[in-house]
């Protein structure tokens, strides 16, 4: 593509912008990362790790769990998402948004509520926890290019003597199974490295890579086991996203047409369209409505006492107030999405720049701003406590390193929601502002912002969300004067007593109802 | 007076354009027409800045000004896209080259009621240009490329996709429009009866060379 004339200012000002979200990643995730390997890492201590039994298991333990929360999930996630795709009908809709919201929502929140329902720790209850996360990843990644297969393949199908089964195999599972192997390995890399469901919900027994980074490192200062786990931990979510990545062949739109069908339901049919939608939503949706009841009942019957204690700014057990810790959370989020969605503009408006496309500058920009996907918060964390220790780059006690880790993890997600829109503005608009005399800082400001509102919106609420939510690195990082609503759910629901107990519940409904209305906002 | 000297353009080593040469005087319109691919606009972008040229040079009023960003050049373009800002009313688009020239908000409204009344779409103002008609739209995006009174307009197919009454309608405003305000201009069209209407002075582009196998 031909490149404008522009002035050396602009040019150098337009390269260097690049260096702000490289730089970024790499001082407070690629540099933590490595030099916590570099400090830490050795052979030996792998080779122990990997011929220990305990660990062994807590491996072992990582993958089955995983893999089985996959499966899980796609047998409650796969029957909605055929029926949504498929079918129009009333509450449709209502019922696709109950299905996605858990996404956003933090995973202790969602660990609380199934433990609110289960009232035991245990594998039944990690996976029903990790089902209401990920049914939204298979919904949102599946769901559209099922919408996009023309039902008149099968009924061709049909005419031509095949089952449903049949046509199942041989007509539709062509179309979908690429993005139904992308969720799968998106779901089994939620599962894998899930950290909050794991503390509320495993118990003591059930310990996974995730949690013993963080056993090690913070509890036991065991720093050369943990880094040990997290490279293995690493190697295993590259190994299945190298497995999972989809081949020219496979992604062929061939068969495919451009609109979504609806088909009429039968009414001999409806029921399995209802149960499929409906059974799956109830899945999803009773350990929140269960958050909510446990929030209001004390020893089986209607309270609001948590309520008021909560309320009146007391935490039971906890040296911090509840208007303290909402504020941090606030802050920390208002502070991350700023951060992050400035990064991600400038990153995503880079990569889509004609001048920038395919050059080399812009695969290290795409490579490095997707690292926060492959890394876990728990390495993150490890990352961050052995390299942000020392003077002068002691940070590790710094309240603003927080929404900082925040916006590292919350990146990669805004850059995806920004960069398509970019992509979409028509770079005419752009060269139609130069003629009539934008500089390039006006076309930016009164073309590109002006339309990428209702995106730069949705970013900055998913970034809120995700640090709202966030648990895992904040774990590494948080301090009594830095603690955050999720470290206080978790402190609430691991001590103790009704009404400590039943006030986290309290703290997790009121997390329920910033999340959403955050995102239903954005 | 514009004037063209020597000019090369070329995409990813494919040659667009190769040594044209040619002069606009001040305030006549010079027609550019040629085949497909011939690169009639790929010499209206290299003139106003939107691609850089390999080699040769552009000059406007005895100075040279290749190498000036696009928004310092005072050159306005309209294109069959017509390419309106769809988040600005009409009059915000039209006052959208005086506002990032600085403009007071008494000079673009003046100006914005001048432009609309210039291109006979006077109670426009208000409206979301989403909902104007192709001849509307057209008819606006000239206005919106006069508005900050430009000392050269480019043309590039203004007239195509419109239905025949429109079409001569506007080819004669716009002719009107130029010759009221002693604008020089460039206009490409593959029309020939377009090219014989605004004609002061005509080039025509040669085919595409085939790249040799």
């Amino acid at each position: 593509m031909a490149e404008r004339v522009e002035s050396t200012t602009a040019m150098t000002m337009r390269r260097l912008l690049s260096v702000f979200p490289i730089g970024f990643v790499v001082v407070f995730l690629v540099l933590p990362f490595f030099n916590s390997v570099a400090s830490f890492f050795s052979l030996s201590t792998t080779r122990e790790v990997l011929s220990n039994s305990s660990m062994l298991g807590i491996v072992w333990f990582s993958l089955w769990q995983a893999m089985l929360s996959v499966v899980a999930t796609m047998i409650v996630a796969f029957p909605a998402t055929w029926a949504l795709s498929r079918f129009q009908f009333r509450g449709a809709q209502l019922c696709r948004g109950l299905l996605t919201t858990p996404f956003v929502l933090p995973s202790i929140v969602v660990a609380a509520g199934v433990l609110a329902i289960t009232h035991r720790t245990g594998v039944v209850s990690i996976l029903w926890a990790h089902v209401v996360f990920n049914v939204a990843v298979v919904l949102r990644l599946v769901g559209p290019r099922w919408s996009l297969l023309h039902p008149k393949y099968e009924e061709s199908a049909a005419t031509l003597g095949s089952s449903p089964l049949r046509t199942f195999v041989y007509v539709v599972w062509p179309t979908i199974r690429t993005t139904v192997r992308s969720a799968a390995a998106l779901v089994f890399a939620y599962c894998f490295t899930s950290f909050g469901v794991i503390s509320i919900v495993g118990g003591f027994s059930r310990r996974t890579l995730e949690t013993e980074i963080f056993t090690q490192s913070v509890r036991l200062g065991n720093m050369d086991v943990a880094i040990s786990l997290a490279i293995i931990q690493m190697i295993v979510v590259l190994l299945v996203f190298q497995i999972s990545r989809p081949s020219v062949q496979q992604t062929s739109s061939i068969n495919v047409v451009a609109t979504p069908t609806a088909l009429n339901v039968k009414t001999r049919g409806r029921w399995i369209v209802l149960v499929s939608v409906v059974a799956p939503t109830l899945i999803v949706t009773l350990p929140l409505l269960a958050t909510l009841m446990r929030s209001i009942s004390y020893r089986g019957q209607l309270s609001l006492h948590a309520w008021s204690t909560v309320l009146s700014g007391t935490l039971p057990r906890l040296n911090v107030s509840t208007w303290k810790v909402m504020g941090t959370s606030l802050v920390f989020s208002l502070a991350t999405a700023f951060l992050a969605v400035s990064l991600a503009l400038i990153a995503s408006q880079q990569m889509s720049g004609n001048h920038f496309q395919y050059s080399s500058q812009h695969r290290v920009l795409r490579l490095i701003t997707s690292l926060p996907i492959v890394v876990s918060a728990a390495t993150l964390g490890l990352g961050l406590v052995t390299t942000f220790n020392k003077d002068p780059f002691a940070w590790r006690s710094h309240t603003w390193l927080i929404p900082v880790i925040h916006a590292v993890i919350a990146l990669p997600i805004a850059i995806r929601i920004l960069e398509p829109a970019i992509q979409a503005i028509p770079l005419t608009l752009r060269d139609n502002a130069a003629t009539l005399g934008a500089t390039p800082w006006q076309t930016w400001l009164h073309v590109d912002v002006a339309l990428l509102r209702p995106a730069l919106l949705r970013s900055f609420g998913f970034a809120a969300t995700i640090s709202l939510g966030e648990f895992g690195a904040t774990s590494f990082l948080t301090r009594s004067d830095s603690t955050t609503m999720t470290m206080a759910i978790s402190q609430l629901l691991g001590r103790p007593g009704a009404i400590t107990q039943q006030s986290g519940y309290v703290l997790a409904s009121v997390l329920i109802v910033l999340t959403v209305g955050i995102s239903s906002r954005a | 007076m514009l004037k063209v000297n020597n000019l090369c353009v070329s995409y990813t080593d494919q040659q667009i354009v190769s040594g044209l040469s040619f002069e606009v005087p001040t305030a006549t319109t010079l027609t550019i027409t040629g085949p497909s691919g011939a690169g009639k606009s790929t010499v209206l972008k290299a003139i106003c800045g939107l691609v850089r040229t390999s080699s040769g040079s552009v000059f406007i009023d005895n100075r040279d000004i290749t190498q000036l960003p696009t928004h310092r050049r005072g050159i306005g373009l309209v294109t069959q896209t017509n390419d309106l800002f769809p988040h600005l009313t009409v009059a915000q688009n039209i006052a959208f080259g005086l506002r990032m020239n600085g403009a007071s908000n008494r000079e673009m409204s003046d100006r914005v009621r001048e432009m609309l009344n210039v291109v006979g779409l006077a109670n426009f103002a208000d409206r979301d240009i989403n909902s104007l008609s192709g001849g509307e739209a057209r008819r606006i995006a000239l206005a919106r490329s006069l508005a900050p009174s430009p000392k050269i307009l480019l043309l590039d197919e203004p007239f195509t996709g419109l239905d025949d009454e429109i079409r001569i309608s506007l080819m004669y405003q716009t002719k009107a429009i130029l010759a009221s305000s002693s604008m020089t201009s460039i206009l490409v069209t593959h029309d020939h009866s377009e090219a014989e209407f605004f004609s002061t002075s005509a080039l025509s582009l040669p085919p595409p060379v085939e790249p040799s196998l």
